[in-house]
Order: structure tokens, then C-alpha cells, then sequence
């Protein structure tokens, strides 16, 4: 009975608070279309034109070496500590573009997991990552 | 006298702990993902649930409500969290506790183990305690006599 009445509290204060997470949603289906792969050309039409914002998922070391402009860096292992420094101006509906090193580019994936675990809706995978990026000769931020 | 400080120190802690994690369910759910230790698709129940029932456990064990369920759940959600800590050590995760929320940024660590291991011992006297001071069972057993 009390874990009953905890888990309805629990239920209950997720409704009302201000990011309220899906209870009954896989976290890990990105087979699902939970968010669309981009590749290179549109990745720097989007750069461009400003209308996304770059996520770099590599740790900080490799993101302070070298990273795409105006990019935000959130390493996967990391996610937890960093992501709520960012949370007060990253409103759900942005288009994000997520990134690491390259394919399998497994780290972007983990970070697209938790993102989407946090409300975020507009979702890109940029597989190619700084890899891609770095070679085309594109802008570079250190 | 020994359980009575035991109930309202445990007590007082899960509550805390409770009331700390339940308002940022998001926060919460990346805290347990990075213990990776729950398939994902359980881990924003647990994020939901969780500080739910701390909270319903750390008041009854304060109050002394229902002493038997709540000593039970608190000393499970405990040793849960032993484990959950034990394994994070195993596995070299270099990651927040999220014990108290996610603000705090306290690291998993040995630290940690050796506190929740303290209230899991404090939790004893309250198990062998037939008559609990200051407790809302023994209130109502009056009212009812």
C-alpha cells in the first residue's frame, strides 16, 4: 500500500512538474524515427543559415580542441552534471544537431537517448561528425 | 530512546532525499541512466517512482505510520541503493550520486557507501523494537482501546 501511494505521488509530481518524462517510452529506439540522420551538406546549410544548434557529444578534451562554431559541448558520460547548466535556454522545440568524432558515433547516440528522454522534440544525428566536418575544411571553433 | 532518534534520523534523510528528486523527474532519469544499471525502458519509471515513495517512507518512518511497511520499504530502498553504489564502483563510473537531487553533486564513492551504510545499520534498533515512542501506530492502538 505505501508503495503504492509513493509511486502515485511520484506519478502525480512528474505530471505537474515543469519536464515531465514519458513513463511508458523506450529510451533506446532510435529504429523508431525518433530522430532523422543528416548528412554533410545539409549539416552546413543548417550552420549557415543558423537555425540549429550543434551538440557535441566527444568529451571536453577533444571538443576544446577543436569543435564546430557555437557548438555546446555535452559529453555522454557527463550528461547528468552538465546538461541542466544548459536546460534554462534549451526549450524543447529546438532544432538540435547532435555530433562526435564520426561513425558508429555512438556517443551522439547516447546523448540523442537522453535528450529525447528530456522533452527535446527536433532531433538530428549528424553521423559524419567533426570527421566530416574537420575534412570539408568548414569553419573550426578552438 | 535508541530507536525513536534511529526512525527520525533515517526518517528525516529518505525524506529529504525524497523531496529533493521529486520535483526534476528529467534530471533524475539521467542520473540512473549513467548508472547504467536498469534496462533502459525502466529507467524513467524509476525516475517517477522512486522519490515518490522515499518520500511516503521517510514521512511514516518519521511519524511512525505504519512502522512495519515503512521500516520494510526503507531499508530495501536502501539496500538498493548499496547495491546500485557497489556497482558503480565495480564498474570505475566516475558519476553523480543523485542521492540528494541532482544539485548537490556529490560523486558515487566509497564516501557515499559508508553513509548509506550507517543508515541501513541505524534501521536495526527500529527492527527490534516492539514499542516505538512518539509513534502514530501506538497513538491510534490507544484510540481504538
Amino acid at each position: 500500500m505505501l508503495v503504492l501511494f509513493g509511486s502515485l505521488i511520484g506519478i502525480a509530481a512528474n505530471g505537474l512538474s515543469r519536464e515531465p518524462i514519458p513513463m511508458l517510452r523506450s529510451l533506446r529506439d532510435s529504429d523508431k524515427g525518433e530522430w532523422r540522420e543528416i548528412a554533410l551538406p545539409e549539416v552546413k546549410k543548417c550552420f549557415d543559415d543558423g537555425s540549429s544548434l550543434f551538440v557535441d557529444a566527444r568529451d571536453p578534451n577533444e571538443f576544446h580542441g577543436g569543435h564546430i562554431p557555437a557548438a555546446i559541448n555535452i559529453p555522454t558520460k557527463e550528461f547528468a552534471e552538465i546538461y541542466p547548466q544548459y536546460s534554462g535556454f534549451l526549450p524543447t522545440e529546438m532544432p538540435l544537431i547532435v555530433y562526435c568524432q564520426g561513425d558508429p558515433c555512438e556517443e551522439s547516440r547516447d546523448v540523442l537517448v537522453h535528450l529525447r528522454a528530456f522533452g527535446h522534440k527536433d532531433l538530428v544525428l549528424f553521423p559524419g561528425g567533426w570527421t566530416e566536418w574537420q575534412a570539408a575544411g568548414y569553419p573550426v571553433e578552438k | 530512546m535508541l530507536a525513536l532518534c534511529a526512525r527520525f534520523l533515517v526518517g528525516g534523510v529518505i525524506l529529504y532525499a525524497g523531496l529533493s528528486k521529486i520535483g526534476d523527474p528529467s534530471a533524475m532519469a539521467g542520473v540512473i541512466e549513467n548508472y547504467r544499471l536498469l534496462p533502459t525502458n525502466l529507467v524513467n519509471p524509476a525516475a517517477v517512482i522512486l522519490p515518490g515513495i522515499e518520500i511516503v517512507a521517510g514521512f511514516c518512518l518519521l511519524e511512525g505510520f505504519l512502522i512495519r511497511g515503512s521500516r520494510l520499504i526503507a531499508t530495501a530502498l536502501i539496500l538498493l541503493f548499496l547495491g546500485a553504489i557497489l556497482w558503480a564502483i565495480a564498474q570505475g563510473l566516475d558519476i553523480e550520486c543523485g542521492c540528494f537531487g541532482t544539485s548537490d553533486a556529490e560523486r558515487v564513492g566509497w564516501a557515499v557507501f559508508a553513509r548509506d551504510f550507517l543508515l541501513l545499520l541505524l534501521l536495526v534498533p527500529v527492527w527490534f523494537t516492539e514499542k516505538h515512542l512518539f509513534a502514530l501506530d501506538e497513538w491510534l492502538a490507544k484510540q481504538r482501546k
